[in-house]
């Protein structure tokens, strides 16, 4: 191999190795895809205590006069929608009275913000205050999220590590109820979510598909 | 002979609009770009030969996002013809920021046009319409443009 040979190929390779950490597929990429029909299958990795759930987007809803994809999680709606800022989620707080569900707090919440970018803190929060049946509430559900982490993965490319907490507190005149959920989410490009974790466990995807 | 050789030399400058049309469209609206190169005639076989440093800054849907790009690269253009068809290769550093996070990388872009040329003495403009391909040799993203260009014979 002559010198200029060399020289071609050790360009060629600085060239590629520079590239490697892909940065059009993360700037190009659908880390949230929400189509009707997609569906995505998760399984925990416990062999005493198995687990599964599915996830379908179902055909689109309006809510609030907002288009949302319905989410069907193994039986549980949820209501997710996107705009320029990223993944909406339609959050509804209802209170028992009289044998009676009430709303006291519904409304859209940024739920994931994008496009990912590692580093990347949001938070969205609704508030409302009202008078329910001579008892004064204040409501208050917030979401934190933190994009954590990028790290390569063999299988599925590029993947985002969502850190997201969400808060919810229903204060009275005498005291506070506060509900706190920590998930960590991971998020790969063109597929969705391919790994959660939640207060049951840890779930992998096993199956997916996208329409 | 160094004189010989500044003597045929030009020097360029060129701005423009991009639009996304694949991949990037996905998060990105309009960009503007901005170019300077320096480069020599190739008489032998009718081209230009220039040696182009390029920037370029993107706008996000989200307002909290944008996507630059800073580049160096070659560009060949044939010349003498009105509508001369041109090419051009080079690196990119690519930066994209959301809020005050910051992420950075390099890729490989490419480029193919075609220029209309109206003379003037030493000066030479021309709009120009081209394709923009810029990958990571995983992902492709694809931008239509259009610019304005002078180039000056020194």
């Amino acid at each position: 191999m002559n010198y200029k040979s060399f020289r071609e190929i050790a360009i060629i390779s600085m060239l590629i190795v520079s590239c490697d950490n892909f940065i059009i597929e993360r700037s190009a990429s659908d880390y949230f895809p929400m189509e009707e029909g997609n569906w995505w299958f998760y399984s925990n990795d416990d062999l005493y205590d198995p687990k599964s759930i599915n996830i379908t987007v179902e055909p689109v809803d309006t809510i609030l006069e907002r288009e949302c994809f319905p989410f069907n999680v193994s039986g549980e709606f949820r209501f997710y929608s996107k705009d320029v800022e990223g993944i909406k989620e339609y959050i509804k707080i209802t209170e028992n009275y009289g044998g009676n569900e009430l709303t006291i707090l519904q409304g859209f919440i940024t739920r994931l913000e994008l496009p990912l970018v590692s580093g990347n803190r949001f938070t969205d929060s609704l508030t409302d205050s009202l008078d329910f049946y001579g008892r004064w509430i204040k409501v208050r559900y917030v979401i934190y999220g933190f994009v954590s982490d990028y790290y390569e993965d063999r299988i599925y490319g590029g993947v985002y590590k969502v850190i997201i907490n969400k808060r919810q507190t229903i204060a009275v005149e005498d005291s506070v109820i506060l509900k706190e959920e920590y998930l960590e989410e991971h998020y790969a490009p063109g597929i969705g979510m391919i790994e959660f974790r939640n207060a049951q466990g840890i779930f992998r995807i096993k199956d997916f598909h996208l329409e | 002979m160094i004189f010989y050789f500044l003597l045929s030399l030009h020097l360029g400058f060129e701005g423009g609009i991009n639009k996304p049309i694949t991949g990037l469209d996905y998060n990105l609206e309009n960009g503007n770009i901005y170019r300077i190169y320096i480069g020599k005639q190739d008489l032998n076989h009718n081209v230009l030969l220039n040696l182009v440093i390029n920037g370029s800054y993107y706008y996000g849907e989200n307002p909290g996002y944008s996507f630059s790009t800073y580049g160096a690269g070659i560009m060949i253009t044939k010349i003498p013809w009105r509508v001369s068809p041109y090419i051009e290769v080079g690196i990119t550093y690519v930066t994209r920021v959301l809020n005050k996070s910051k992420e950075w990388g390099m890729s490989f872009d490419y480029t193919f046009g075609f220029l209309i040329n109206f003379y003037y003495e030493n000066i030479n403009i021309y709009p120009a319409f081209y394709y923009y391909g810029i990958t990571d040799f995983r992902v492709h993203a694809g931008i239509m443009g259009m610019k304005l260009g002078i180039r000056y014979e020194l």
